[in-house]
């Protein structure tokens, strides 16, 4: 068959994305899916915990990868992360943070290495150099420490830091 | 006198182990608490644990009783006398409101729990307890300090290091009979304690993350993996506040550590000069457990005395920051120089650096010009150079200085290394020809000035000069002179950044020196000063081949 085979993809909030069957493989869930073995014309696959923003950005990014394979990301970061990616990868990250946080959960569930390890990198990129409160606040984390804990900790780091 | 900073942890530790051993001696009356963190303080003290811990009920009334019983069994010899008859009489012990009372109070109200209600009821009896300890640590640290600091005067050293201290506990038959033996080994006793009260606290593996609209939702994996990007100890260790989940996952994972080893490795300039790409990879493909501990033993301790160092001296000079970026460079390479030295090795990368000590000469035709068996110990670029000399040297090009590292066993009672065996190249740019020097210069403008900030500026370390007059006193140096040959660093940084300037060289008297810096010889327990001088004429002439080097080391040495 000289066409290339398409896979659809539906989002929990019910929207259907076509994507050429070599691009989506890239996601070892879909993948895995796929190897299961219908041979459909066009395979129909639920995404039901990716929500259709951040699945849309995923495809955008499997496009683009699959010709483009993308460069590790060394663990852990040298300086900032805007150094070690490509233009393309750079513009992609340009979304806000709770977007952000939803692709990561995309490609953690749908098991695509590269984009997992790019975001979390980003966001280790972004947390870099902060407090812990404005670590908190930048991702909605709540403090479940007790002052005296907190205070605990401190002082543990500091005989550390003495030590 | 001064305690070096790392004379500060090693006496910290030897209390803090010392506290735990006396008690462990209270064992009848004082129990763990069930806690988790209670097991790193039990295996602690497994270590240090006597035979068989004090059976005193019988003859002890009281808490008092049972300190000076303490304090008897002990401290040995004379040791004990002082305490139990002029510094633990009940009174003392009561009028006594110091702080480090109050905290070892603390300390064992957190771990421990206290029943004395077999022992007649005094007045206070926490507060008894607690001081009773702390007088006895206290007066058992002060005996060592005094020690140490004869040992360090001994050795016309400046301030107190860990090596002073081991050796004032190792020659004091009292001393080293009444504290624990696994003090012996300080690095050991220091690892130990570091990594075992990091662990404290860090209640469960339970995920304890607020249910919320984001984050929460991640699955473990991927905070670990995003930490695991962090790699910065300072930032690791800020996060353990972030929330319980981070702490635990900070405290208990171990590749978060195995990353964090790699990434200082890589990127801290103390490692730099010879952290190259191969012995990276050896790191990371060496697959092995320990991480976190292997980060606090072996790489912590350097990069927090450098820091402490560095900001003494910011605090003293009030600098700014782009200074304090400059000082911890410079500091950095002091401190790595020769750890380990190499010998030619044409597969080393470059590091692209100019003027610099250490690392990788960027020569052209290297395998030509680098001798077997002679170590790199740094380059000069002219160009860098010729804006903070007013004199006519070439205006491009490098000069390379190589010495051979086993032409002399150096015996450490010998104050002088008197053979030695080094060379210098010059290149240009291109190719190796040599560029003639313009004649009829004055060599009297031949001196630097202010060399301590230029040096720094060019990279190099702040106790390397270039192009000086050798005959001169080098009044700009004082500023690190103060902390030189201090024993603090066998086997070891922590604590020193080592400097030795002297003048007294055999040099004739007109001779320039071309470079001079301090490293650590392999095999020798200090740092050595490595100077390259030229006469006059040849320098005028460029023919560097008639450069000589001398290796000094100081002359006070007495290990």
């Amino acid at each position: 068959m000289s066409e290339t085979k398409q896979v659809e993809l539906t989002s929990k909030d019910k929207v259907s994305f076509k994507v050429d069957r070599d691009v989506i493989l890239m996601s070892g869930l879909v993948k895995d899916m796929l190897e299961e073995g219908d041979e459909d014309e066009t395979p129909i696959i639920p995404i039901p915990n990716v929500d259709s923003k951040p699945l849309q950005k995923v495809i955008e990014y499997c496009q683009y990868h699959h010709k483009e394979p993308a460069q590790e990301i060394e663990k852990p970061l040298k300086g900032k992360i805007e150094d070690v990616i490509c233009d393309w990868d750079k513009k992609f990250l340009e979304i806000d943070q709770s977007l952000l946080i939803e692709l990561i959960m995309a490609a953690n569930y749908l098991n695509i290495k590269d984009l997992l390890d790019l975001t979390c990198a980003k966001v280790a990129s972004m947390i870099k150099g902060k407090s812990p409160e404005q670590i908190r606040e930048m991702f909605g984390i709540e403090n479940d420490f007790t002052p005296e804990e907190e205070a605990k900790i401190r002082e543990e780091n500091k005989w550390c830091e003495e030590a | 006198m001064f305690m070096s900073c790392h004379g500060h942890k090693t006496l910290a530790s030897i209390g803090l182990v010392l506290l735990l051993k006396l008690i462990d001696d209270l064992k009848p009356y004082v129990l763990l608490k069930r806690t988790d963190s209670s097991e790193a303080i039990k295996q602690l003290l497994d270590g240090f644990t006597n035979e068989n811990a004090m059976d005193s009920q019988e003859h002890c009334q009281d808490i008092h009783d049972l300190i000076m019983e303490i304090c008897r069994k002990n401290l040995k010899g004379r040791l004990g006398e002082y305490p139990m008859t002029t510094l633990l009489p009940i009174e003392k012990v009561m009028e006594d409101e110091s702080e480090e009372g109050k905290s070892v109070e603390r300390f064992i109200a957190l771990y421990f729990n206290v029943n004395l209600s077999s022992l007649k009821q005094i007045e206070k009896q926490e507060k008894v307890l607690a001081v009773g300890l702390k007088i006895i640590v206290c007066y058992v640290m002060g005996e060592i300090v005094e020690l140490a600091s004869n040992y360090t005067r001994d050795c016309s050293c400046f301030s107190v290091g860990q090596p002073a201290i081991e050796n004032a506990i190792k020659y004091d038959s009292e001393l080293l009979e009444s504290l624990p033996s696994s003090i012996c080994s300080i690095s050991n006793v220091l690892s130990v304690l570091v990594n075992n009260l990091f662990n404290q606290h860090t209640d469960s593996s339970q995920v304890s993350i607020r249910e919320g609209p984001f984050f929460s939702s991640i699955s473990p994996d991927v905070h670990s993996n995003i930490l695991k990007f962090v790699g910065n100890v300072d930032d690791l260790l800020k996060m353990r506040t972030v929330c319980k989940y981070w702490n635990s996952l900070i405290v208990e994972n171990d590749d978060i550590w195995k990353y964090c080893y790699h990434l200082t490795k890589i990127e801290d300039p103390l490692f730099l000069t010879f952290g190259t790409s191969r012995t990276l990879s050896d790191i990371r493909n060496f697959d092995s457990k320990g991480w976190k501990n292997k980060f606090f033993s072996d790489i912590y301790p350097y990069i927090s005395s450098r820091d402490s160092l560095v900001e003494s001296k910011m605090r003293t000079d009030s600098c700014d920051n782009s200074f304090r970026e400059i000082l911890k460079q410079s500091v950095s390479l002091s401190v790595n120089f020769y750890r380990e030295i190499f010998i030619f090795n044409s597969s080393i990368p470059t590091d692209g650096r100019r003027t610099k000590i250490g690392g990788n000469p960027n020569m052209i035709d290297k395998s030509k010009l680098w001798k077997k068996r002679y170590a790199f110990i740094g380059q000069i670029d002219f160009s860098e150079i010729s804006s903070f000399i007013d004199c006519q040297l070439p205006k491009s090009g490098y000069l390379y200085f190589f010495a051979k590292i086993d032409s002399f066993q150096i015996n450490a009672s010998v104050p002088n290394i008197d053979s030695y065996d080094g060379y210098v190249i010059y290149q240009d740019y291109q190719d190796n020809s040599t560029v003639p020097l313009v004649t009829g210069i004055e060599i009297d403008e031949l001196t630097i000035t202010k060399f301590a900030n230029s040096s720094l500026k060019l990279g190099l370390s702040l106790d390397t000069r270039v192009f000086a007059d050798s005959k001169k006193e080098f009044e700009d140096y004082e500023y690190f002179n103060h902390t030189s040959n201090c024993p603090s660093y066998i086997g070891t940084i922590c604590g020193q950044y080592t400097a030795t300037f002297r003048n007294d060289l055999q040099t004739d008297k007109d001779d320039i020196i071309l470079l001079s810096t301090n490293a650590n010889y392999p095999g020798m327990p200090f740092d050595a000063q490595f100077v390259y001088t030229i006469n006059r004429e040849s320098l005028l002439k460029a023919d560097f081949s008639a450069a000589k080097l001398f290796i000094t080391v100081p002359k006070t040495r007495r290990f």
